[in-house]
């Protein structure tokens, strides 16, 4: 057995001479020793090796294009068994290939090993730099999702504005005038085909170069020469199995590579940031204002990193060395800098929902902005991780239909809702829970409602509260500024029949009690015909509360008040028809609510008595209404709280 | 096991390899050129194919959309910017998407004015989306901080990041045909803010009933807004559409606007 190895291995040999290749490979000479500071070069190839393996596997499972790329990594993500695991080192290994390379290239120009004869391999290590930050940037975009989509678009922007090929540079990265398929594809091809091909063509030759001219050591020798194996393998290995460790660990720590919600052209992500080794990039830029961008995003950047390329033969003299680690030290220290007031810049608010007056900030005009677009900025990521949550939700609960999860995001009302009654409803109405504001939902506040408050409509609470003569006077209801319905307007008569009629007077605490009974049963029963699907249950639950509710709403109540009034003296009910109006009948129901939206003074709801709410549908033809039907249902089936799937941190009464 | 006698081996190149050509060979430099010159049009050949196809996307046109975004009614004229989304459709590649948002636009009316200012929501810096501050009256651009004016002007001038000011949009009105309305069908004067290359879309009015002494032919440098005297006098249809011809701007250098 072991004499036909032995000729095996003579056969391979004497075919291949891979024996004299091995031992090339492997006897390197070490002049000093194998030492932990050598170490740098390899874990780099290590590094890159592990995206080759991991970089393949994902690619057996991603598909480029607009409606798959997102979607194929959600998969991967979320369903695939270890998929998370796989793309998070991915993820984190190009982030620590980023450092490795600094540490690496430092190392290099600190020992002034690029002087001849190895200034080409320098040269050469250069590229390789660029390549892997080339690679770095193409797969930013890859997962199609709203971070790397909104991050890259910068990226392209900029690359449009280059001197004279500039629109041509970003139409051909971009496969068109705007992204789309052919943007994904191309930055495929770059990034799993040409750019690492390039990379393993010009790795080869840097290491070839490298072992032509030996390692550059460092005096003095502590130990006696030794060769590369196995001293030096083992210390290289031991550093590429710990920083596999680290990024384990970083993969574990944070459940893997972040995936936002899917890119949405049309709904811009404020918070879109390059990767953190790209932010020094980002911030470089607002040195240089108007006309000087160019500087800044090309000039000055290009001619450093000629200078890096000079490198080699500025410091063939002591002072040349002595100033190409001043500009290392320059560069590296400035990127730090940049990088550090890039995020302190981001975070400066240090919550999304936090006060200017409490930050300690000196009040002037720059600071106050300043501190603005930090919020916004952080306001963005949270919008954009609650979205994200939903999506994937939705993905999970109902799979993705063939025309992308995008699909699943313009019909979702849980997501539409608010940015459609933010724009549409906003200005005059309020939503926020009384109680608990949602901090999500901050941006619906309205600190002054010309309108209800119309979170929870339709809920036992909310007409609870409609039916409660302490709430009903209140902002939240009636008591708006300017609101013909209050206490003091034209048209009080609700309030005045809840206050006065109803509450009004010497009531004795037994009476009270049964009219706030009553009115307990009246709300429900007029919930009930809302048919809310989160209260279902209840309402199959308390049929008979809502029979007696019913009666009661029907002419019951007048009998328990000394006023004797009641419901249907104004509204139209049940068996009490053509009375007036809102007609009661399927009160904040689906139906109720789109027809009422459609047209608010329509005789079925305020009629003449229509305070200010325009009419947003009243017309067949939907060009000619503010809002679309489909819009409109969506607001509709938002505030009724009538979506699919699971709310992500919703707080609904 | 090992077969010492198959060619190529090293003792049989020293008789066979190519120490073996006499340097009186009559062709050698001949054949050299054309073993060069065919190989390496072997190679260019598929390359250049690959190249062709790579640069496509060059040799397709811009098209800017003559596009409605809003009601006239819905951008009252209170000299404050509104948010309209730009609707059209839109091909990628092999798809086509009906009523796709491309765009997004602000619009100004200022009290009196009868035809709106469009604003691209593209900040023309780095493309990021402006977004509005009610509280300071500002634009504001989520990426670099630059700031806008009402009037599109930088808060401040050259120190702004941003290298111009925002890009505005040519504007047009349209009464909208609606069938049995009293105007229906009937074609209505059209105002334009901008050249007369816009001049598609609707083709119920053209340029020649203008009743504004042909302003409307007159191009105005880089679509800003110029006061129109007399706009307000001239009777409104009752439903106007506002048009905006949307082009989609270069970044951060002027250039002109492609036609439609």
């Amino acid at each position: 057995m072991k004499k036909n190895l032995a000729n095996l291995t003579e056969w391979l040999d004497d075919r291949t001479g891979c024996r004299q290749l091995l031992h090339e490979a492997l006897y390197e000479r070490v002049p000093g020793g194998a030492r932990w500071r050598y170490v740098w070069g390899s874990t780099l190839v290590v590094a890159f090796l592990t995206q080759v393996i991991t970089g393949i596997f994902l690619w057996m499972a991603y598909s480029p294009s607009t409606h798959t790329a997102w979607e194929s990594v959600y998969y991967i993500q979320y369903e695939m068994t270890g998929g998370w695991l796989l793309r998070g080192i991915h993820h984190y290994m190009s982030s620590a290939m980023v450092v490795l390379l600094a540490i690496h290239f430092a190392q290099v120009v600190w020992d002034g090993a690029y002087r001849a004869p190895r200034e080409l391999n320098f040269v050469l290590g250069l590229v390789l730099m660029l390549l892997v930050l080339g690679l770095s940037f193409t797969g930013y975009l890859l997962p199609w999702d709203q971070k790397g989509y909104w991050a890259t678009n910068v990226g392209t922007e900029l690359a449009s504005q280059a001197p004279w090929a500039g629109g041509a540079i970003k139409k051909l990265a971009v496969g068109g005038p705007t992204y789309g398929h052919h943007t994904l594809t191309r930055f495929f091809a770059l990034h799993a085909g040409l750019l690492p091909g390039a990379l393993v063509a010009f790795l080869v030759v840097h290491v070839v170069l490298f072992r032509r001219h030996g390692i550059t050591p460092k005096q003095p020798y502590r130990k006696p020469e030794a060769t590369f194996w196995p001293d030096q393998v083992l210390q290289d290995s031991v550093a590429a199995l710990g920083i596999l460790v680290a990024v384990l660990g970083v993969t574990i720590y944070t459940g893997g590579a972040e995936l936002t919600a899917p890119a949405d052209p049309a709904n811009n992500y404020d918070a879109a940031r390059p990767e953190w080794y790209f932010l020094f990039l980002f911030q470089f830029l607002k040195w240089f204002p108007g006309e000087l961008e160019v500087w800044g995003a090309f000039v000055v950047p290009g001619l450093l990193v000629g200078l890096l390329f000079c490198m080699p033969w500025i410091g063939r003299s002591r002072k040349g060395h002595l100033c190409n680690v001043l500009l290392l030290a320059g560069l590296l220290g400035g990127a730090a800098l940049l990088t550090v007031q890039a995020i302190q810049a981001d975070y400066l608010a240090g919550a999304a929902d936090a006060r200017f007056s409490e930050s300690g900030l000196a009040d002037t005009p720059e600071n106050r902005a300043a501190f603005k677009a930090s919020q916004n900025f952080l306001q963005a990521r949270q919008a954009a991780q609650h979205q994200t949550q939903r999506v994937i939700a939705l993905a999970q609960e109902q799979g993705i239909p063939p025309t992308g999860a995008l699909t699943l995001v313009y019909a979702d009302p849980y997501l539409q809702g608010p940015r459609l009654f933010q724009k549409n409803c906003g200005s005059c109405h309020n939503y926020f829970h009384p109680a608990q504001p949602d901090p999500h939902r901050a941006f619906l506040i309205n600190p002054q409602p010309t309108a209800p408050n119309l979170f929870g409509v339709g809920t036992r609470a909310w007409i609870q509260g409609l039916l409660d003569p302490a709430q009903i006077v209140g902002a939240d209801y009636f008591g708006y500024v300017g609101s013909p319905f209050g206490p003091q307007g034209p048209n009080s008569e609700m309030v005045d029949f809840i206050c006065e009629d109803c509450f009004g007077g010497e009531l004795a605490d037994e009476d009270r009690a049964r009219i706030v009974e009553a009115m307990q049963k009246i709300a429900i029963a007029l919930s009930a015909e809302a048919n809310l699907p989160s209260q279902a249950d209840v309402d199959a639950r308390d049929e008979h509360i809502i029979a007696e509710g019913r009666a009661l709403l029907e002419g019951g109540l007048g009998e328990l008040l000394e006023s004797g009034s009641n419901c249907t003296d104004c509204h139209s009910f049940g068996a009490q028809q053509d009375i007036g109006s809102p007609v009661l009948d399927g009160y904040m129901s689906r139906q109720w609510l789109i027809d009422f939206i459609r047209t608010p003074a329509a005789e079925r709801f305020y009629g003449d008595l229509n305070d200010r709410m325009p009419a947003f549908g009243p017309h067949q033809d939907e060009r000619l209404n503010q809002l679309d039907d489909q819009s409109l249902e969506l607001i509709v089936d938002w505030l009724r709280g009538d979506w699919g799937g699971k709310a992500v941190g919703a707080s609904h009464r | 096991m090992v077969d010492t006698n198959r060619p190529g081996t090293a003792a049989n190149n020293v008789a066979g390899g190519p120490q073996c050509a006499t340097p009186a060979d009559p062709g050698r430099s001949r054949r050299s050129f054309v073993a060069v010159l065919a190989g390496s049009l072997a190679v260019l050949g598929p390359v250049t194919a690959g190249l062709v196809t790579f640069f496509s996307p060059l040799f397709r046109r811009r098209q800017s959309l003559q596009v409605r975004v809003a009601l006239l009614s819905q951008v009252p004229d209170d000299g404050l910017p509104r948010a309209f989304p730009v609707i059209a459709d839109r091909r990628d590649a092999w798809n086509h998407y009906a009523a796709q948002k491309i765009g997004s636009v602000y619009l100004i009316r200022q009290p009196g004015e009868q035809l709106p200012v469009a604003f691209t929501a593209k900040c023309p810096h780095a493309g990021c989306a402006l977004g509005y501050s009610e509280t300071d009256q500002k634009f504001t651009c989520p990426c670099h901080t630059s700031r806008f004016n009402l009037d599109g002007s930088r808060t401040h001038g050259d120190q702004e990041v941003a290298p111009r000011d925002m890009d505005t949009l040519p504007v047009a009105l349209r009464p909208l045909d609606i069938p049995g309305a009293p105007q229906g069908g009937r074609a209505r004067p059209r105002l334009d803010r901008g050249a007369a290359s816009h001049s598609e879309g609707g083709g119920a009015a053209s340029h020649s009933e203008l009743p504004l002494g042909g302003q409307g032919t007159a191009p105005v440098g880089r679509w800003n807004v110029r006061r129109q005297q007399g706009l307000s006098s001239v009777a409104t249809p009752q439903v106007n559409e506002v048009l905006v011809t949307f082009v989609d701007f270069q970044t951060g250098r002027q250039e002109k606007i492609p036609s439609t």
